[in-house]
């Protein structure tokens, strides 16, 4: 390649028998060659950056490459470069489309947003969006999404957002996290919110009884006001009455675990679900809910 | 897999043959494993570790590679001339202490260990993986444990970790990544772990960590899942069955004394039935999957995890033939227990607080 012409590759010094050798793909290991030539040079330049681009179709975990990418894209940048940094969203952006669940690329997203300022927070948020269409649970684009809205505070449309993506799939565990950290970061979690959201949740049980994330979120919200306690423990006991559906949800009594758990009038309850649990509603873990009704009892 | 009486059977020559043939060699694909190679290093030592079949004649070469990968700036990069990062450094020195020869505890660097370790604390409390890299709780425990194992874990290391590993316990009871991320089995190992190193589990709240475990063991496939409401996956045998190993642990200092943690059984026969791939050998994600050496080594672990509980030889519980019972494995540093005293006796004489370990 003309670009290296004048550069010395260095080669990898693997010692005489190395261990887990790659037979690498020549061109991978022809330009990597270049690039520690470069990391030894210290040159951070268009056509590095260019060399790494290359590296990364062939390896996108290499977390070496993409911290050069970045010393290059960043001495560009400040040196006069106006368009650099713009750019390299678009190319990341496509960099993240074949390799969502990189750790490297979401890293590189978070220096770029950071280095680029809040007006990039916004369409960061966007790109997420499109991102979580292709995976609604990728744990990167989740981590990223909370680290944009706590760094730059914008909250708007994102109880909205979870809610459209429980419209589409109530058991998206990463969404109900995702709208318990809005709810407790973004502002005061009164007795009206902790309300709210119990609600909220006890809403989308119906048609989707044993869904572990939304009980489990009702019930965190309950431990935080009473009333909103109170609400929950209503709507698990009315389920349940005259052998209503509740009486044979697992879900159901494991929050009644819980709940009549936190207080000495209720623990016979609490233990008298935990036994239901262990003898009839979740055998899987019947040891652990029998231990449950036993500390109970205690 | 069955023995002459029907039982499930652990196929340790196969096993053994996939990770030997891995350390000889990886095909071209593993281009995208460049950056891990002290990671496939350890995942196959610590794997015939546990089959009983560390090749000792490989080991002067292991620790050859392996002290190829040290960065000037001292730890370990993902591979020779690459730059250190917390990950490889901890794979390194796991493998390091599978090989548990002089030679190999000779090869560590550890004034420049902990150097880098030390620099790549963060305000947060949390580690950074590598300088211009990201913080999560991986870092706290990676560090940690490379720390503790090679006895470099000053109070100078370890300040504010505590308290950083604690904020990423969730509402549901497990631990995310960073603080207010969704629960995830691989960093409730590394929280629960990184805070047992540092004999900080106080402030955990066990009850809901244990309800969270007992949780994510899948009903029909008796695996465990990694999150709440996803699929089954074999690695998770380890990072949530090891989890379940670590909260026995502290459960028993705090003198509740107790049977072995339930399931236990239904995950052996998943990894068994489900993990192993026959005829070829190596373990997997779930049935459809490949065979590869991450999933072989924590299927293997898991296995390990959920054969004993830690410190209680009273507690073993094999399922299918009683030949599938694997060496024992310490549930913080996952590597072998007597591997993890032969390191401890090595490194406990070595200077080891901050004023030496950064005295010229």
């Amino acid at each position: 390649m003309a670009a290296y012409e004048d550069v010395v590759p260095i080669a990898q010094d693997d010692g005489p028998n190395p261990v887990v050798p790659i037979a690498y793909p020549a061109e991978y290991a022809r330009l990597m060659g270049f690039f520690r030539a470069f990391l030894a040079s210290g040159e951070r330049s268009p056509r590095v950056l260019d060399l790494t681009a290359d590296l990364l179709e062939h390896n996108a975990a290499h977390y070496t490459v993409w911290h050069v990418r970045r010393q290059c894209l960043f001495a560009l940048a400040d040196g006069g470069d106006a368009t650099v940094l713009g750019d390299e969203m678009a190319y990341s952006s496509d960099v993240a489309s074949g390799n969502p669940k990189n750790y490297q690329i979401w890293y590189h997203r978070r220096a770029l947003v950071e280095k680029l300022g809040g007006a990039y927070a916004r369409p960061e948020l966007t790109f997420i969006q499109d991102m979580l269409v292709g995976d609604a649970k990728n744990y990167h684009a989740w981590s990223h999404r909370l680290w944009v809205l706590t760094t730059y505070g914008d909250w708007d449309g994102e109880l909205a957002f979870v809610e459209s993506l429980h419209d589409d799939d109530v058991y998206n565990n990463s969404a109900w996290n995702h709208r318990y950290s809005v709810v407790a970061l973004s502002g005061a979690v009164d007795a009206a919110v902790c309300r709210r959201e119990v609600d909220y949740a006890l809403a989308r049980v119906p048609g989707a009884e044993e869904n572990e994330s939304s009980w489990v979120f009702a019930t965190a919200f309950a431990k935080r006001d009473a009333g909103a306690a109170a609400a929950l423990v209503a709507f698990c006991e009315d389920a349940k009455r005259d052998g209503g559906w509740g009486a044979s949800c697992g879900c159901l009594h494991a929050a009644l675990v819980d709940l009549y758990g936190r207080d000495d009038a209720t623990k016979p309850q609490a233990a008298a679900c935990a036994r239901a649990l262990a003898s009839e509603l979740d055998v899987t873990r019947a040891k652990f809910w029998t231990h449950k009704a036993e500390a109970l009892t205690a | 897999m069955l023995d002459d009486r029907r039982r499930p059977r652990l196929m340790r020559e196969r096993h053994v043959a996939y990770l030997m043939k891995g350390l000889g060699g990886l095909g071209g694909s593993y281009v995208a494993l460049d950056a891990s190679r002290p990671w496939l290093c350890y995942w196959i030592l610590h794997g015939m570790d546990l089959l009983d079949a560390l090749p000792e004649e490989k080991i002067d070469d292991c620790v050859a590679t392996l002290a190829k990968c040290r960065s000037p700036t001292g730890g370990y990069g993902g591979g020779p001339q690459q730059l250190a990062h917390c990950a490889p450094t901890y794979a390194a020195s796991l493998a390091i202490a599978v090989l548990g020869t002089r030679r190999a505890y000779e090869s560590v660097d550890r004034k420049g260990l902990y150097a880098f370790l030390l620099s790549m604390k963060d305000p947060s409390g949390g580690f950074r993986m590598h300088d211009d890299g990201e913080v999560d709780v991986r870092g706290t425990y990676t560090a940690l444990a490379v720390a503790a194992l090679f006895n470099v874990l000053t109070p100078e290391l370890a300040e504010g970790a505590a308290a950083y590993a604690l904020r990423c316990q969730t509402y549901e009871g497990g631990f995310g990544g960073e603080p207010g991320v969704e629960a995830h089995g691989g960093y409730v190992f590394c929280a629960l772990a990184a805070l047992v190193i540092l004999n900080a589990t106080d402030a955990v709240d066990l009850d809901a960590l244990e309800r969270w475990l007992a949780r994510r063991q899948t009903r029909v496939e008796g695996g465990f899942q990694g999150r709440t409401n996803k699929l089954v996956d074999g690695c998770y045998s380890f990072w949530q069955g090891g989890t379940l190993a670590l909260v026995a642990h502290v459960r028993r200092g705090h003198t509740r004394s107790d049977e072995a943690p339930p399931g236990l059984r239904a995950l052996q026969r998943y990894i068994l039935l489900c993990a192993q791939v026959y005829p070829e050998g190596g373990l997997r994600d779930k049935p459809g999957k490949n065979r590869d050496y991450y999933h072989t080594c924590y299927c293997l672990s898991g296995l390990a995890a959920s054969q004993r509980l830690y410190g209680d030889d009273a507690s073993t519980v094999v399922y299918g033939d009683p030949g599938n019972l694997l060496h024992e494995t310490h549930p913080v540093f996952n590597v072998r227990v007597d591997k993890v005293a032969r390191a401890a006796a090595f490194f406990a004489g070595l200077p080891h607080t901050h004023a030496e370990l950064t005295s010229a």
